[in-house]
């Protein structure tokens, strides 16, 4: 069937044989050819043939090479390849867990976590790219900050920022926390140089608002492991109760993109751990209240010229705290220019001298051992001499007739004294014990004082006519408002506390462990005491007006006790008379009672015309509590009961 | 021709038969196979149809590899995942068209063309080095054409070389024995395209071309001792141009030692790898490839096999090489079997083209070649690349159609059903040289034999003229005749 080979090929060659018309044009060809190079002439068919078979081998050998390449690729050595390619892809990422929020008794956040950035960046291997271009790294330094500037505002000074740009280090912070995502990620995709990180900023929209109690947390970088770092309380409940807000960090593998930011590769995601997040707090304390305190705290310690002050507000059935306030409190959110002395919480951690607000122990001690009546009558003489000293009243007066209402509400120190020989050092020790002086309440906060009283074993000669009257022992602005609360409560104490419960992640609300409440007296004996202490408001002509008139609130019936107590002078080792504690503590109101607050003034200007007592300040307080809760108006007025007969 | 290839078929089936019953059914089956197979492969139209489901088959792969591999970029470029694809769609829609235009117009009339289109892509070669021509990737070879992309001239400078360049060796085929006339006008036109395409600069571009006028040569029927000086001087050309560039130098450094700099110069090619052994045996999957996000740059188009490899596993790979295999085959069969001298220069020269660039493409990701920007034609995502090669592919099926019994074939029994659907005319019948000879002088029909190739006498002419296969087309009006 082969036609023989060169049917075609052979022809040319006869054409060249061949005689006749083409011969003479072979003769012009010929010199053509001497003078060029010639090439022999060959059967064309079979020689395309040829090519074509070689030519097909030409291009299927490096084809089949290419296979054969691919069996060692995808075969043989794909093993390690793919080990080497997955370890480039795969990323270990963090799954940050957020801190729970602090909120108030209504669920006012007062302290929350927001997910931001802090923007970093590498000065000398950035200056090393740009070795061949002089000035191109401090141009490129330039438009980094002007953008920086442009987008985040106050929180970059541009001069500082370039120096640590074009300063020579290998690391250096740009902005050290709080950049939005949103802003982080439009930076470092137009300046891919730039390195943002994973923060938590702590926020407090409330800023000074319970600033005392809640404290403050922020980022920490102390562990040499940078996965654990974290947001951690450093004071205040923040840090007391770090281990609940915190949470449980997970992590979780992840192919991503190639890049140092790069996007997670969808569907990639393996060896999950889930974060459990922490677990919100929800206080006692109610922040309207809160603010109102600490405001009218602060403006009332300004004007008495005090060195400080701190009040309480407890509900009078549950000691719950509603408000705890310092006169000195600190923005949480305002950078690092914050006072150490501002940041404690002297209202649970500063004890002090009560003064004759501790006559209500005396008082209750009394009516509980059935030694007196609060109309009962008792000659009260102007001076008494007690071991090797001579106790005085506050003002002179010669003996008179005190009822037992007007020794307490005029706070008579002789005729407290009195009324402690009838009731006994051993009854009063250990009624003092049960209202919870000389130990913490176990309110919740870090750093609770217990107070001191001395043990019933070291008491001297003087001692006990020391304690009934609140001097020589002393006692937090909350322990104070605690014994208040067991009369206000039917004389059942219930310790406060400021966290009332732990929301976890899941929503499940876990109530705090509720203190049980300890009676300190009858029921009867609270609400004698109580009434009698209404005396102490009273203002009625003659000599039968109260010490603290100035705190009544019209339309309620008002209990309480006034405070002045020498503080210990250390220059002379004595007690000063001109340095002292001015204290309130009262129940609202004392028919019904709903809230128990306490005061304290350290150091009020004595002889100015609000540093004498805090009784107007109680009274402030009291009247924005009526309006606030909606407290009904007692039913009758305090009964005005005489003093001095 | 196509008769040629049967009685070498027929002794290899002989020796089967007789093993096949030594050793039982498999062998027998086998052998019903092959004759099948040899059955199907005998058909008249056996080549177009082969050039169709290799066309198809490169295209519909390419078109799906280039949505996979380029959601990721085009979503980070802002726009649409859709954004690269919808591009390459667009761009094969185009093809398409230029693919049937090349299948319908007659291969006469694009011979005839084909010296002007050399004059126009040579005037677009400078053009594009004006700043009519924008630069990409720090290579000036595009001219933009805004949103739609850009066109990169060099694809087109390839087929015009290829077909100018099979024209004018075939005017001159009786004169060809002389260098003068071989080498003269075809080298010093294509050495011009070689200095402007290296002007932009553009080495793959540069190696297709000469990859193209080698084959040009090679199908022409230059001396084999030409093609041994081009090997050397090729050679020589490589350390020239290695070392004359520093990314060139480096790029072949890294190829001789790939692990030293993984995250410098050998960061590509090392990547390709990773994607390719990943994929193993069966491949991660379609569109679950990693190498797509941001590790392995330009995996759309240069390194799309690396990405075929990871997603469709080695399986996946040897389909694609089986193809170009194919192609190989296919293209010299068409070569082979046409007896029109110019179809048989231009089979052979657009197939060694399209498998060279694949074989070139592939060896450089599988690690076989230093790393260039030669694109795998039909599947990776190059705008004119694409275009260019459906044009090739509709060229080349032309040819296929040319074959003397597809001629037959098709001029008896009509275009047949796809041939209908697309209105292909049918092919036209190899013109005798005496029919030529008689209307040559008078109308110099083809511009080339006047213009280009003054000096060869007018007896070489007529050598050129006879030298076509009068028996052939004696022996195709005879099965005409049987036919009928």
């Amino acid at each position: 069937m082969r036609p023989p080979a060169g049917g075609q090929g052979r022809r040319p060659a006869r054409g060249r044989q061949a005689p006749g018309k083409g011969q003479p044009r072979r003769g012009n060809a010929r010199p053509v050819a001497n003078r060029g190079m010639r090439l022999s002439r060959r059967p064309q068919a079979h020689d395309h043939r040829k090519r074509v078979v070689v030519m097909r081998l030409l291009l299927i050998v490096p084809l089949v090479a290419a296979l054969l390449q691919l069996v060692n690729v995808q075969g043989f050595k794909a093993g390690a390849l793919a080990e080497l390619a997955s370890k480039q892809r795969s990323t270990e990422i963090e799954l940050p867990a957020s801190r729970g929020s602090i909120t108030d008794r209504n669920g006012v956040q007062l302290a929350f976590s927001v997910e931001s950035r802090a923007l970093s960046y590498r000065p000398q291997a950035e200056r090393a790219k740009y070795a061949d271009k002089p000035g191109g790294y401090d141009a490129r330094a330039a438009e980094i900050v002007a953008y920086l500037k442009q987008l985040l505002g106050d929180k970059v000074n541009e001069k500082e920022m370039l120096d640590k740009l074009r300063s020579d280090v290998t690391f250096t912070y740009l902005v050290n926390n709080g950049v939005e995502p949103a802003q982080a990620r439009a930076i470092t995709e137009r300046f891919p140089e730039v390195i943002a990180d994973y923060r938590a900023t702590r926020e407090y929209p409330g800023k000074s608002l319970a600033a005392n109690i809640v404290g403050l947390a922020n980022w920490r970088t102390d562990d040499p492991n940078p996965h654990k770092h974290n947001l951690h309380g450093l004071i205040g409940l923040e840090n007391s109760r770090d281990n609940v807000l915190t949470g449980e960090p997970g992590r979780q593998v992840v192919d991503t993109a190639e890049g140092k930011d790069g996007v997670v590769i969808p569907g990639t995601a393996r060896e999950l751990q889930h974060a459990t997040d922490g677990s919100d707090l929800e206080l006692t304390i109610d922040a309207d209240l809160q603010y109102d305190l600490q405001q009218r705290l602060t403006g009332y310690v300004e004007r008495s010229g005090a060195k400080g002050g701190s009040a309480v507000i407890m509900d009078a059935k549950t000691g719950e705290v509603y408000a705890l306030a310092n006169d000195k409190t600190f923005d949480p959110t305002a950078g690092q220019f914050r006072d150490p002395k501002t940041m404690g919480n002297p209202a649970v951690t500063t004890p002090y001298e009560p003064g004759s607000v501790n006559k209500l122990v005396t008082a209750a001690a009394a009516i509980e051992a059935g030694v007196t009546t609060p109309e009962a009558v008792t000659p009260v003489p102007g001076t008494l001499r007690v071991a090797d000293h001579v106790m005085h009243d506050a003002w002179p007066h010669g003996t008179q007739n005190f009822t037992t209402a007007g020794i307490f509400g005029k706070s008579s120190n002789i005729g407290t004294l009195l009324m402690a020989r009838k009731v006994g050092e051993d009854r009063f020790s250990e009624v003092l014990k049960k209202f919870g002086l000389g130990e913490r309440t176990g309110v919740g906060l870090p750093g609770e004082a217990p107070g001191s009283v001395p043990p019933r074993g070291q008491w001297s000669g003087t001692t006990f006519a020391n304690l009934p009257i609140g001097q020589g022992l002393s006692m937090t602005v909350l322990q104070m408002a605690g014994m208040y609360q067991a009369i206000a409560n039917d004389g059942v104490r219930v310790p406060p506390r400021i966290v009332r419960a732990q929301v976890k992640p899941d929503g499940t609300r876990v109530a705090e462990e509720r203190p049980e409440g300890v009676r300190v007296v009858t029921e009867q004996t609270a609400r004698t005491v109580r009434d009698m202490f209404r005396a102490v408001v009273q203002k009625a002509p003659g000599q039968n007006s109260g010490t603290g008139p100035a705190a009544a609130v019209a339309g309620y019936q008002i209990s309480g006790k006034t405070g002045t107590a020498q503080q210990p002078d250390p220059a002379t080792g004595r007690y000063s008379d001109s340095k002292y504690w001015i204290t309130f503590a009262g129940i609202l109101p004392a028919d019904n009672p709903r809230f128990v607050v306490g005061i304290m003034l350290d150091a009020p200007n004595y002889g100015g015309p609000d540093g004498r007592s805090a009784a107007p300040l109680f009274h402030d307080v009291a009247s924005f509590l009526a309006q606030r809760y909606n407290i009904p108006l007692s039913a009758v007025p305090s009964p005005v009961v005489p003093l001095v007969q | 021709m196509a008769v040629v290839d049967r009685p070498k078929r027929e002794p290899r089936r002989e020796p089967k038969r007789e093993r096949g019953s030594g050793t039982g059914r498999a062998r027998g089956r086998i052998t019903t196979i092959r004759m099948a197979l040899t059955a199907w492969l005998g058909r008249p139209l056996a080549s177009f149809h082969l050039v169709l489901a290799i066309f198809g088959l490169l295209t519909v792969l390419g078109a799906t590899m280039v949505l996979s591999a380029s959601s990721v970029e085009s979503l980070s470029g802002g726009a649409s995942a859709y954004a690269v694809f919808r591009k390459h769609l667009i761009f094969v829609l185009v093809g398409f068209v230029l693919f049937w235009l090349g299948l319908r117009l007659p291969l006469k009339r694009i011979r005839m063309i084909s010296p002007v289109a050399m004059a126009l892509s040579v005037l677009l070669l400078v053009l594009v080095l004006t700043p009519l021509g924008s630069r990409f990737n720090g290579t000036k070879g595009w001219f933009s054409l805004g949103s739609l992309g850009a066109f990169q001239p060099v694809e087109f400078a390839k087929l015009a070389l290829a077909l100018w360049g099979a024209h004018v060796l075939v005017v001159k085929r009786a004169v060809l024995h002389q260098y003068r006339h071989l080498l003269v006008p075809v080298v010093p036109v294509a050495l011009l395209m070689f200095a402007l395409v290296m002007l932009q600069p553009d080495l793959g571009g540069t190696v297709t071309l000469g990859v193209v006028l080698i084959a040009l040569l090679w199908f022409a029927g230059a001396p084999f001792r030409l093609f041994g000086a081009i090997a050397a001087g090729a050679l020589a050309g490589v350390v020239v141009l290695a070392i004359g560039s520093g990314y060139r130098l480096s790029r072949v450094l890294s190829f001789l030692s790939p692990t030293d700099d993984t995250a410098g110069a050998a960061y590509q090619a090392n990547q390709a790898l990773y994607a390719l052994a990943d994929g193993g045996l069966f491949g991660k999957g379609l569109g679950q490839g990693p190498s797509k996000w941001k590790y392995l740059p330009n995996v759309h188009n240069d390194f799309i096999f690396a990405l075929i490899g990871e997603e469709l596993g080695f399986l996946g790979c040897a389909l694609v090489l089986g193809l170009f295999v194919m192609l190989a085959i296919v293209g010299m069969r068409i070569a082979t079997r046409n007896v029109d001298p110019w179809i048989r220069i231009v089979a052979g020269t657009l197939t060694a083209w399209l498998v060279a660039q694949a074989a070139v493409n592939m060896g450089y990701v599988v690690g076989l070649l230093p790393v260039t920007g030669i694109t795998l034609p039909l599947v990776s995502s190059g705008g004119t690349s694409v275009v260019i090669t459906m044009l090739v592919f509709g060229i080349l099926a032309n040819c296929a159609r040319h074959e003397p019994e597809s001629v037959a074939a098709l001029r008896s029994q009509g275009p047949g059903r796809l041939g209908g659907l697309m209105r292909l005319p049918a092919p036209e019948v190899y013109q005798t040289p005496a029919k030529r000879k008689s209307a040559r002088p008078q109308t110099g029909s083809l511009p080339g034999s006047q213009s280009s190739s003054p000096s060869p006498s007018t007896a070489d002419r007529r050598g050129v003229r006879r030298s076509a296969p009068a028996r052939q087309r004696g022996r195709t009006g005879d099965r005409r005749a049987r036919g009928r």
